[in-house]
């Protein structure tokens, strides 16, 4: 049994997230993005691979998003409406409520600014959002009979979510992307200590490790005040969704705080629709937010009012949001055409921006002039400030989920291919646990162990219990003696116990551990016993033999019964008699000889432990040995003994030899 | 190890309910088999049983660090610490909170391990044996692995979290000098935080620091720092700049920043002056050189300005203040600062003393002030004898007096034009009049002043009976107010003249003052936007101070003390209390003009519905009785605190005006009320008198009246008194 995972996407590097895994029969797809950088085929995950055929529905079990990225669920129309998959999807609710937002602002970039042949139609997008199934958090679904899935949270973006998938025994957890730490609007991912197999993590700051968000915050802060109480007005160009609304309520934040009145604006379009999800979606958000909630939504903005065309060049200090976030075009070039050639101005810039854009310009040292097209240009001579403000975990955040869930296997995704080399030594040389990071299209294969559950009997229970608690009891009394003691105890409470069981397996029922007492009556069996037995011959000098009545009667109690049993009637039990009289000297005998007070008498025989001795009336009894020279005076005692008391035994056995006893 | 993870938390409470009860009586080797199995918890999958590991890790440890002694470190308490900051990276809330608490009580860590925890960044470690430590039962784990425990920790999502965290920080501080400088900056960067509660506990962390003086301030820091000053939490605002009591600032440029903080805190809040000007007390104190320095500048700007300070704005106070602490705490005058800045700060010794909270009382600062400032006038008249040097400088305040007053009412005619030609002539040779009059009251023919200002007055009387235009009427009454208050001036000034002092009883003497005071409250009301006002009522608290001066030679014998450093040659304990109190006149007095804007007066109408003396209200004695009132009020602003006050004989009862109930704007509002009057006496009859009151917020705290449910500060009366008529039930 094994867990095979092949990846068609962001196996060493960034975009079109598109991971199968297959296990105990079932096949799960988890993410189906497009990559943003290839315009030919290369856009999209080949799915070919799932399935040479095209039959998608019997080749896949489900399709799990993560979150509303392009570059995690942007084919996800193309592959359910062109390629034909009709199996069930999995997202969050945000996720669903998002993300055609998200497609078909794509989509109306691609085809109608670009001129691009579509890909897929904006039915594609509503047809496609109509099968999924909408996910809450910690709630398990079960997909089918087997599978079954779970969604933790991620941070990162809005309902951005961890999923948990299980299959029999074999566990894995794809953490798409997530971040360890909170901001101003989502929490940190949060997700249960749970046993897994295998771990597919992102690692897009697989060496970065960042700084406190305070002293980011600190800096934007800084720049953005000192600009407005220079007068100055402040272009914040932003994506609609995410970073717009921690920024926003950071300076919201710190408006009250600081109780400035200078206004705060925020363009509109894609961006008031976002911000209307985001409070509808307040369950999402982090805690600081749902806790205040209740008294006030902090995406009500207060200091936040929509703008308006005509306010660019009214006079005044000001900050305003606009999209897109690269100054690639649209309502942010508009402002930024007029602001720029102030000195007074600010403008913030993402932390990464595609090259060819305005924003990579700028990104790129401090340019005095920026050509638009062939012969308009803009003077720049405001200020830049550059966020770093980023929703991805850094490489401490990795490590430290990665040390969190102990994993028994890494599979690293989402990342650039050097410094996923290097997380990868890291993980294997400091958390000991085994790392792959697979290339695009690369196919791994997992081993799992197996796990097998059996049944196990109280009474076992209970042994290995009692096993622990005599330990204890034995130490305990002598707990207050001695050091040394101590240290047993000591010793004792740091050894793992072991119990003792046996394990029985039967055709139809499931395994079971029982205790060892249980082990023949659960199969049936009358127990087998190894003795050995010896017939010894003891040279016996007989003396009186009424006396030898008399001394009988006289010290056995039973001499009253005696007395009643008629003489013609008494040979066998004057035998018997004569015999246990044998067996006292012998007795005698052997107590002094060896000291030993523990033997002891039955009715017609000594036992020692489990050796046992019998006068032997049997002339023929093969444990005797033939001898030749025997006499009168021999009375032959029939022994026997398990192997555990052999060297007692032998030792009696000698002793005895060497007897005279007289009667 | 049992299938429950209840049942396995139970456990694990047991064991810390055993070692605590034990309290140290347990050996050693107990606690590290303890410890060891809570360590194997810590991976546990329930979150219960992890908490409850955590919390027996740090049991585990106190008990480790009680039996090391007095060791600087232990290499185990490194591995708890370790343990802990791992377990700060809890995915669930409470057991990273129960980490956080834990790592506080931790000790004898070794630095190097307590830097780490600051940063995510893996520091060089110079000796290579901190890399991997082994517990005793041989797991191995990485000191590496606290890196960044309180980097995290104070960015948590949960405020409890960064509470805990911020609060283990400073617990942590005390026992490294270079963790607490790098904690610093971490708990700069929390003053940002957007939870109240943590930025409290930043502030009180810090303090924590500074009372262990770890607390270095750096450059970077202060900017942060002062920015809480403008914080909008009162609680928060107060915590921070008890905590600017206790900082050492590093240099002058941030000293200055500091002070311009604080005066700009005092005029954004002018409600907490009071703390504001404690806390400056105490900064000047401690930074003495730094407030010297800052005063040459500050004296400089004032003779760049030709000595016209503006005593009220809240930059001169706050700095006043600053200074004159610097000197006053050592007793001796440090020669840094200029004398002038002494003088200046004469007016604010009640609100100073009110804001030092007994620390000093206002007497020992009062003479202390002028003992300075007397310096001056020596230092102006080289070695004549004081008296002549007085008369000196008497003179010469006369002049400058009396032309002032001449622009005053000139100013006052270019600003009335629009009034009565006529009534203008009036009141400006009236107050030329007046501003006769002051040569003549300080050679002291007060009986000429006297008869002056009576005609004067009686003059304004008849103008007043002419006028009904409203804004000349107020400039009238505030023209008549004015010559009242100088005409009492004059009367005071006359009886506390040595030869008479003696002779006039000192009860008459407090009526006038007190009808002095009274007039001074009443006038300043008159104007607004005259700025004169708080001076003049300045002037007032000063001279109500005096008048406990004044109180006759046998009362003396204390302020003589006083006294006698203050004038080196008064040994006349007489002489010298004139001295002083004409001193303080002539530096109030040449002050006060200034002119601008028009005249408001603030008044209110009273007018009782449906009552007069033919149709008296009924009352039942000793029950409540309600009285319609139609209160018109005029330029009253929404911060000013009325009362409605009704007299029956000596009682009054003090009815708060919620302006919120009335309509209208600033200008004018109205409003209907029913008032209950509770005092109802046991009579067939009684008149109760209605007048409404405004709250003077008055500088001099000692005259605060403690009366219950009654107006905070003094006040004065606003509107013409009204009579309601009241008949009993039984008499009709």
């Amino acid at each position: 049994m094994g867990i095979e995972c092949l990846v068609l996407g962001a196996g060493q590097e960034v975009g079109k997230s598109c991971v199968v895994v297959s296990m105990g029969g079932k096949r799960i797809m988890f993410d189906c993005g497009m990559h943003m950088g290839y315009l030919d085929s290369r856009r999209f995950p080949d799915f070919s691979l799932i399935s040479k055929t095209g039959d998608f529905d019997s080749a896949l079990t489900c399709v799990v998003i993560t979150h509303f990225h392009l570059d995690h669920v942007g084919a996800l129309p193309y592959f359910t409406e062109v390629c034909g998959y009709h199996g069930p999807i999995y997202m969050t609710y945000p996720t669903k409520a998002l993300a055609p937002l998200m497609l078909e602002d794509y989509r109306k970039v691609m085809v109608d600014r670009r001129g691009e042949e579509e890909q897929f139609t904006y039915d594609h997008i509503m047809d496609c959002m109509k099968k999924v199934t909408p996910l809450d958090l910690k709630q398990t679904v079960q997909v089918d009979k087997d599978l079954e899935i779970r969604a933790y949270y991620a941070g990162h973006v809005l309902g951005a979510a961890m999923i948990y998938a299980k299959v029999g025994e074999n566990t894995i957890v794809y953490t798409g992307d997530y971040n360890m730490t909170p901001d101003r609007h989502l929490g940190a991912a949060h997700i249960d200590r749970l046993q897994l197999d295998l771990l597919v993590t992102e690692s897009t700051y697989a060496t970065t490790i960042r700084d406190s968000k305070y002293a980011r915050e600190r800096e934007f802060l800084r720049a953005v005040h000192k600009c407005v109480a220079g007068g100055g007005k402040v272009l914040i160009p932003t994506f609609a969704l995410g970073r717009a609304q921690e920024l926003c309520i950071l300076l919201d934040d710190y408006w009250e705080r600081m109780n400035l009145k200078v206004p705060i604006y925020f363009s509109a379009g894609l961006t008031i629709q976002a911000n209307m999800y985001y409070k509808m979606l307040i369950g999402w958000t982090s805690q600081k937010i749902k806790d205040t909630s209740s008294v006030r939504n902090t995406f009500d903005f207060k200091h936040v009012c929509p703008f308006d065309r005509s306010l660019i060049n009214a006079p005044g200090p000001c900050v305003l949001f606009a999209t897109p976030g690269m100054i690639s075009g649209g309502f942010s070039l508009e402002v930024f055409k007029q602001w720029a050639p102030s000195e007074l101005n600010l403008v913030t810039l993402p932390g990464y921006c595609v090259a060819g854009t305005i924003g990579h310009k700028l990104m790129s040292g401090k340019p005095t002039k920026i050509d638009l097209d062939k012969d308009t240009y803009v003077d720049v001579r405001c200020q830049i400030h550059q966020l770093s403000f980023s929703p991805h975990t850094d490489a401490k955040g990795i490590m430290d989920l990665i040390e969190y869930l102990s994993p028994k296997h890494v599979i690293l995704v989402h990342g650039e291919r050097p410094k996923m080399a290097l997380l990868k030594e890291r993980i294997q040389s400091e958390l000991g646990i085994q790392c792959y990071y697979p290339a695009n299209n690369e196919k791994l294969l997992i081993s799992t162990t197996q796990h097998v559950k059996i049944d196990v009997t109280k009474k076992f229970i209970r042994s290995c219990s009692s096993a622990m608690l005599s330990n204890v009891k034995n130490s305990s009394v002598s707990i207050s003696d001695s050091s040394s003691k101590d240290n047993e105890i000591i010793k004792l409470a740091r050894e793992d116990t072991t119990a003792e069981g046996i394990l029985l397996m039967e055709k139809t029922k499931t395994a079971k551990l029982i205790h060892e007492s249980e082990l023949l009556r659960t199969l049936g069996v009358i127990e087998h016993q190894v003795r050995f037995a010896f017939c010894c011959p003891v040279e016996v000098t007989r003396t009186e033999h009424l006396s030898d009545e008399a001394n009988t009667t006289h010290c056995h109690e039973s001499s009253i019964t005696r007395v009643d049993v008629p003489r013609c009637l008494a040979t066998e039990d004057r035998l018997a008699t004569a015999n246990n009289t044998l067996l006292h000297i012998l007795l005698s005998e052997l107590e002094t000889r060896t000291e030993c007070k523990d033997i002891q008498i039955a009715s017609d025989s000594l036992q020692l432990h489990t050796f046992h001795v019998c006068v032997c009336s049997n002339e023929h009894c093969s444990y005797r040995k033939k001898e030749n020279g025997v006499g009168e005076s021999v009375v032959y005692f029939c022994c026997s003994w398990s192997p555990c008391d052999d060297r007692l035994a032998r030792e009696l056995l000698q002793i005895m030899g060497q007897l005279a006893l007289s009667c | 190890m049992d299938l429950y993870p209840l049942v396995r938390k139970r456990a694990v409470d047991g064991i810390i309910a055993l070692l605590r009860e034990a309290a140290g009586g347990v050996d050693c080797l107990i606690v590290e088999c303890c410890y060891d199995r809570a360590v194997v918890l810590l991976k546990d999958e329930e979150k219960l049983v992890r908490l409850t590991a955590v919390k027996l890790i740090s049991e585990c440890g106190e008990l480790f660090a009680a039996s090391q002694g007095e060791t600087e470190h232990s290499e185990q308490m490194d591995v708890v610490f370790v343990q802990l900051c791992l377990m700060a990276r809890d995915m669930h809330m409470e057991v990273r909170f129960e980490a956080f608490v834990a790592l506080g009580k931790v000790r004898l860590v070794h630095e190097t391990v307590l830097l780490q925890s600051l940063s995510k960044k893996i520091l060089g470690i110079k000796s290579g044996k901190a890399i991997v430590k082994c517990s005793t039962k041989g797991t191995k784990i990485s000191l590496l692995s606290a890196a960044g425990a309180f980097v995290h920790g104070i960015e948590d999502e949960f405020y409890e979290v960064r509470e805990a965290a911020c609060r283990s920080l400073g617990m942590l501080t005390i026992f490294s000098v270079k963790f607490a400088y790098e904690a610093t900056n971490l708990l700069m960067d929390m003053l940002n935080d957007d939870t109240e509660v943590v930025r409290l506990q930043t502030l009180q962390t810090l303090s924590h620091m500074a009372n262990y003086d770890r607390l270095t301030m750096q450059d970077k820091h202060m900017q942060m720092f002062l920015g809480l000053l403008a914080d909008i939490s009162p609680s928060i605002r107060c915590l921070a700049r008890k905590l600017l009591q206790l900082i050492k600032l590093p240099d002058f440029v941030s000293f200055r920043d500091t002070i311009d903080c604080l005066v700009s805190n005092l005029e954004a809040f002018p409600e907490e002056e009071e703390d504001i000007f404690f806390v400056l007390f105490s900064v000047g104190k401690q930074h003495k050189n730094f407030s010297a320095k800052l005063a040459k500048e500050f004296a400089k700007e004032i003779d760049l300005s030709c000595g016209e300070l503006i005593l009220d704005s809240h930059e001169v106070a706050a700095k006043l203040v600053l200074f004159i602490s610097s000197s006053f705490s050592n007793g001796q005058r440090t020669t840094d600062i200029p004398m002038a800045l002494y003088s200046y700060a004469i007016p604010f010794s009640g609100r100073i003393t009110h804001a030092l909270r007994g620390s000093v009382d206002q007497d020992s600062l009062l003479a202390y002030l002028c003992s300075y400032s007397k310096e001056i006038h020596n230092i102006c008249t080289s070695s004549m004898p004081i008296h002549v040097a007085m008369s000196d400088i008497t003179r010469k305040g006369n002049v400058l007096d009396f032309s002032k007053i001449l622009t005053r009412s000139e100013q006052t005619q270019e600003k009335c034009v629009f009034l009565n030609e006529e009534t203008m002539q009036f009141i400006k040779l009236n107050l030329e009049t007046v501003g006769k009059t002051w040569p003549l009251m300080k050679s002291h023919c007060t009986q000429v002043v006297q008869n002056m200002l009576r005609a004067c007055k009686e003059e304004l009387e008849t103008i007043a009976w002419n006028a009904d235009d409203g804004a000349a009427s107020s400039f009238l009454d505030f023209a008549a107010l004015y010559i009242q208050v100088i005409q009492l001036v004059t009367e005071i000034l006359d009886k506390s003249l040595p030869k008479k002092s003696c002779i006039i009883g000192m009860t008459s003497l407090d009526i006038i003052l007190e009808r002095l005071d009274m007039n001074l409250r009443r006038l300043r009301l008159l104007e607004i936007g005259v700025s004169p006002q708080p001076i003049l009522a300045r002037l007032t608290s000063t001279i109500s101070h005096l008048e406990f001066l004044c109180e006759g030679p046998s009362n003396l014998s204390d302020f003589a003390k006083e006294v006698k450093h203050a004038c080196t040659e008064g040994t006349a304990a007489l002489f010298s209390t004139t001295y002083v109190f004409r001193k303080l006149l002539e530096l109030f007095y040449p002050e006060q003009i200034t002119f601008t804007g028009r005249f408001k007066q603030k008044k209110a109408e009273v007018l009782v519905i449906g009552n007069d003396s033919e149709n008296p209200l009924t009352f039942v004695s000793g029950l409540p009785v309600g009285i319609f009132f139609r209160i018109t009020l005029y330029e009253i602003l929404n911060s000013d605190r009325l009362w409605l006050l009704l007299a029956v004989g000596e009682s009054i009862q003090y009815v708060f005006l919620d302006l919120s109930q009335f309509e209208g704007c600033d200008a004018v509002r109205s409003c209907t009320l029913n008032v209950p009057f509770h005092g109802t006496p046991k009579a067939a009859s009684f008149l109760l008198r209605a007048s409404v009151g405004i709250e003077c917020p008055s500088e001099d705290v000692t005259n605060h009246s403690k009366g219950q449910g009654g107006p905070i500060d003094d006040y004065a009366i606003i509107c013409k008194e009204n009579d309601v008529h009241f008949i009993g039930v039984n008499n009709r």
